[in-house]
């Protein structure tokens, strides 16, 4: 690849197939990635360390190849010259515009659009600077496997390859599914134990009952069954004086809250 | 009882949400999200959706920054 000069330092210059191949690989819609990379284009000219410390007036500095900005002249994250977080970024800030690109001063006016060039293919396998993504810490292999140097012609042989096992979005995309099965199961609970409660608070427990009762049938019978059983077992409060008032006569309780001593 | 069935769907609402969170490589820790007073996207300087974790790092933390869709527009 061609390296350029910006004012972040060496870079790496992005072609326009390979602008489109970032914005894709890293979640752009495939459909604007001619439009994306033309803005990237009109910002950076396609070089990754390009900067703007000036931007928007002086109230700003953007970086890199969409130049990305957070409005102040700090960096919105600190290894933002990595062409792919940099695609990160911008698509990130084309989803929280709406999926537009108005957040970019080249595509409200028009600066975009002689970088256009619709017929050219997106080039999807698009490295990353090596160097950029070590100074980055930038990996994003969690676990790799080889990589050792084969010393068979006395320390000087072939290095196996090496290969990423797991990347670390892949262990967060199964623990991130992990807790959405795991949160499910209590979400579930909860909503039962709602239900459950709002069935017998509102009435519809009875009412049920009672309904499936009148059927005919065994399963009729056997709620019949169960509500006698449930009538005996909770007799509903007799109102009259005898139970509510019951302060004098032969049914006044001999103690209690409620109990009037008896008078000479 | 309707306490404790509040409760349990609460919390796996937010446990599933940070899990949708992860999956889409969100930069917001659990904290952020379920912060009582000021859940993630209403203080100042945050939006939705939010900036993405950076290259290499494994769950989100401290390199957490206002989303560039929160910035002012950019660039000449």
């Amino acid at each position: 690849m061609t390296s350029c000069q910006g004012q972040g330092g060496t870079g790496t210059l992005y072609s326009y197939a390979q602008l489109m191949g970032l914005w894709i690989n890293n979640g752009g819609n495939p459909a604007v990635a001619p439009v994306a990379a033309a803005i990237a284009e009109a910002e950076s000219g396609g070089c990754s360390t390009a900067q703007n410390p000036t931007d928007n007036g002086g109230t700003q500095t953007s970086w890199g190849l969409w130049q990305i900005s957070n409005g102040t002249h700090n960096m919105p994250v600190s290894n933002i010259y990595d062409a792919n977080v940099n695609a990160q970024q911008a698509v990130a800030k084309y989803k929280g515009a709406g999926n537009q690109f108005t957040d970019w001063g080249t595509y409200n006016s028009g600066a975009y659009t002689k970088y256009l060039s619709p017929g050219t293919s997106p080039d999807t396998t698009v490295p990353v600077s090596a160097t950029l993504a070590a100074a980055s810490g930038g990996s994003d292999c969690a676990f790799s496997l080889g990589g050792q140097h084969l010393g068979v012609f006395f320390g000087h042989g072939p290095s196996l390859p090496s290969v990423c096992l797991v990347t670390k979005g892949e262990i967060r995309a199964f623990l991130g599914a992990g807790l959405i099965v795991g949160g499910a199961i209590p979400m579930m609970v909860g909503a039962l134990i709602l239900a459950a409660f709002a069935f017998r608070a509102s009435g519809a427990q009875g009412a049920v009952t009672r309904a499936a009762a009148a059927v005919p049938t065994p399963a009729g019978r056997v709620a019949k069954a169960g509500t006698a059983a449930g009538t005996r077992a909770h007799k509903p409060r007799q109102p009259g004086p005898q139970w509510r008032h019951a302060k004098t006569g032969p049914n006044a309780p001999a103690q209690g809250r409620h109990a009037v001593p008896a008078g000479p | 009882m309707a306490a404790i069935g509040f409760g349990m769907l609460w919390a796996g609402y937010a446990v599933s949400f940070w899990g949708y969170t992860l999956i889409r490589g969100y930069n917001v820790t659990f904290p952020q999200l379920i912060n009582p007073v000021h859940p993630y996207g209403t203080t100042k300087g945050q939006a939705w959706p939010p900036p993405l974790i950076a290259s290499g790092q494994l769950l989100p933390g401290k390199a957490s920054t206002p989303p560039p869709a929160a910035a002012a527009v950019t660039t000449a």
